[in-house]
Formats: structure tokens, C-alpha cells, sequence
């Protein structure tokens, strides 16, 4: 005989279920966590030097990269501690990976965590590792259609940087639209616009990771 | 990207089922596919096919509707349907809020079960 069974039961992957588990351990210790994701060279690892004065003492940073421990060594430069995760060819990190990551590192008065994630507008985008929210870094550079033509990574971020923002005369980019595309897919998205070189826009940014981080 | 963890799940789920109930064919699953769940349909079809060679799930039709996000209400987690307008929940009055399709399910299984069993 043939039965129809209903069942209307959620799907969660082995990762889903180890993210869910990282939120908690997160959540217990106070812990607010911020998964960095953009293209390779759209300017994380920079980000988090021009952060890690303000934050010294109470930040810490998971590196994301397929090989190399290049961009952990700039962090612990610019003064914050610093663990090293290896995909070894995997286009985004997983939940594994970060339980695997806090197993090994010491999160010891952290109050905030950067994830810094594979370089990837794609992928990444598509993976909950335990944090509270995603940043989508997008460097001028990169030409203003990145937000329309990268839409899943937009919509997932609570937050957008536009990056190397000093370098806005030397490009076509049109900033006006890319607020305006962010906006059309994610209305309640933060924008904030920025320049390592002159530190424009990091107050701004700053207060919001302060603000975020305090209401955890 | 992780469409062969879901196809694993959802295949772990359906022999499930087909244990629970005796099963002996699976003809037919449902799922409901989250438009921002990040799952690619046309690879997780490809991913169940291959899983389920050789399987009880072997030759079943795979059914994927697509659900778009909606508003849904806070406090008694119902669904207002089209309700830009609306401000407040019509049946309890709680906040809407909107709920972002990001899940996969497994609506439903039609399976042959053994009569000789039974
Ligand atoms: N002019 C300028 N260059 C920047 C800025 N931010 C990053 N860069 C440069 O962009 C390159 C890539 O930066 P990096 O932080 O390694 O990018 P990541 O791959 O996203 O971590 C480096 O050469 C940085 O010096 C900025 O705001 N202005
Ligand atoms: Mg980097
Ligand atoms: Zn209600």
C-alpha cells in the first residue's frame, strides 16, 4: 500500500548543527563574534590592523586561508592574538573548522572574535560558523557592481565596508550605486565607507562593532 | 557548495521514515527548498541520484517547491500570507516579523509499505 507521510521536518548538515553548538559556547563566555567575508585583496587582514589598537585586550582573530600563515603573523604584528586555520584548498571555512580553532586557541578575556574568512564573495556567504553577524568587505577597487552581481553575500551581512575608499579618484567606481544595489537586496544593511590609509569611516565603524558587541 | 551534506540528511531522514514504517519503495519526496537557503536545486538533485543508488530511496521522484520569504508572526509563529499592509498579526495581534526562507525540509515521503507485514 502506498502512504504518504508528512513530515515537514528541517534539514540541518552536521556543520548547521556544530554552528548551532558554537553560538552557545559563544553566548557562555560572552563572546561576540564576526565573520569577515569579501574577495582576496578586498582589504580584511588590513581592516583588522587599522582596528587592533582600539581593540587591543579584548579581541582575538581566527585566519582563514588556504594555505600559509601569512595573514595570522600581520594580526599578531599589529598586536592581537592570532590563530591560523588551513583549508588547504576549500573555498570557505566550516563549523569544524572553528571548533577545531577555539579547541586549540585560548579565547581568554576576548570579548570579540574576527573570523577572518577564505577570500570569497561566493561561498563563504552560504556557511554559518558560529557567528553572531557576517561584514561584507568591498573595496572600491573591485568596481561598483559587486553588491548587484554578489547578492547572497549582501543579503547575509549585517554590514557592509567599502574599502580603500583614498583610492576613489584613480576608478569609475560609483559608491552611490553600490549603497544603492546593497540596499535594494538588504535594506537594513550598515554601510560604511573607509580607508586604511586616511582612517576615514573607522570611527564610524568601530563605534558600530562597540555598540554590537555590548548589546550580545 | 554543501548541497551532499543536505542530500546526506535528507537521505539519512527518508530511511528513516522507511524503517519507522516498514517501507519496502520509496516513490515520492517532497522538499521545500528556502530561496536563500544557499542550496543549488539542480545539484542536490544531483546529489540525491547518486546517493540513493542501489537504495530503498533508488528511482524516487524528487519534488523541490521553492519557498520565498514572508511574514510571520512572533508571538503564534503564524504566516498572515500577503501582508505588506498589515502591521500586526490578525489572529493574536503580535509583532510580524520577516522570516527569511533560509531552510530546507522534507514536506512529505509517499512510500510503499509491506503488506505481508501488516
Ligand atoms: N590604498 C589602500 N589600500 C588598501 C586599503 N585596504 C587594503 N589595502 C591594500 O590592499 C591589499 C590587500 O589587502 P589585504 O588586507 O591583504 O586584503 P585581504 O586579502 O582581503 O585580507 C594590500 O596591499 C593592502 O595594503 C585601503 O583602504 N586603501
Ligand atoms: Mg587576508
Ligand atoms: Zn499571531
Amino acid at each position: 500500500m502506498t502512504t504518504t507521510i508528512k513530515l515537514e521536518e528541517k534539514v540541518k548538515t552536521k556543520g548547521q548543527e556544530v554552528a548551532e553548538e558554537l553560538k552557545i559556547y559563544f553566548r557562555e563566555r560572552g563572546i561576540y563574534v564576526i565573520n569577515l567575508i569579501g574577495s582576496p585583496g578586498s582589504g580584511k587582514t588590513s581592516l583588522l590592523e587599522s582596528l587592533a589598537p582600539d581593540l587591543r585586550g579584548r579581541t582575538a582573530v581566527i585566519e582563514g586561508d588556504l594555505q600559509t600563515d601569512k595573514d595570522k603573523l600581520r594580526i599578531e604584528r599589529a598586536g592581537l592574538p592570532a590563530y591560523q586555520l588551513n583549508t588547504l584548498g576549500a573555498c570557505h571555512l566550516d563549523a569544524k573548522m572553528i571548533r577545531q580553532a577555539v579547541d586549540e586557541f585560548s579565547l581568554e578575556g576576548a570579548k570579540i572574535l574576527f573570523i577572518e574568512n577564505v577570500g570569497n564573495l561566493v561561498c563563504p556567504a552560504s556557511f554559518v560558523i558560529g557567528e553572531d553577524v557576517k561584514v561584507a568587505v568591498v573595496s572600491v577597487t573591485e568596481g561598483d557592481d559587486k553588491p548587484a552581481k554578489y547578492p547572497t553575500a549582501i543579503r547575509v551581512s549585517s554590514a557592509m565596508v567599502i574599502t580603500k575608499m583614498d583610492l576613489l579618484p584613480y576608478t569609475d567606481c560609483h559608491v552611490d550605486q553600490m549603497e544603492a544595489d546593497a540596499h535594494a537586496i538588504n535594506p537594513q544593511m550598515k554601510i560604511f565607507k573607509t580607508s586604511m590609509k586616511t582612517g576615514e569611516g573607522m570611527k564610524e565603524f568601530l563605534a558600530w562593532i562597540e555598540e554590537s558587541a555590548a548589546a550580545k | 557548495m554543501h548541497e551532499l551534506a543536505f542530500a546526506e540528511e535528507i537521505f539519512h531522514c527518508v530511511e528513516r521514515e522507511a524503517r519507522r514504517h516498514n517501507a519496502v519503495k520509496i516513490r515520492r519526496v517532497r522538499l521545500q527548498v528556502g530561496q536563500y537557503s544557499g542550496v543549488d536545486p539542480a545539484s542536490l538533485s544531483f546529489c540525491l541520484e547518486a546517493i540513493s543508488a542501489g537504495t530503498i530511496m533508488d528511482g524516487a521522484a524528487i519534488e523541490m517547491m521553492e519557498s520565498r520569504p514572508e511574514w510571520i508572526c512572533s508571538t503564534c509563529g503564524g504566516f498572515p500570507g500577503d501582508s505588506e499592509a498589515l502591521s500586526a498579526c490578525p489572529n493574536c495581534g503580535g509583532a510580524l516579523e520577516y522570516s527569511a526562507a533560509t531552510d530546507l525540509r522534507v514536506q512529505e515521503i509517499e512510500l510503499d509499505d509491506d503488506d505481508n507485514q501488516t
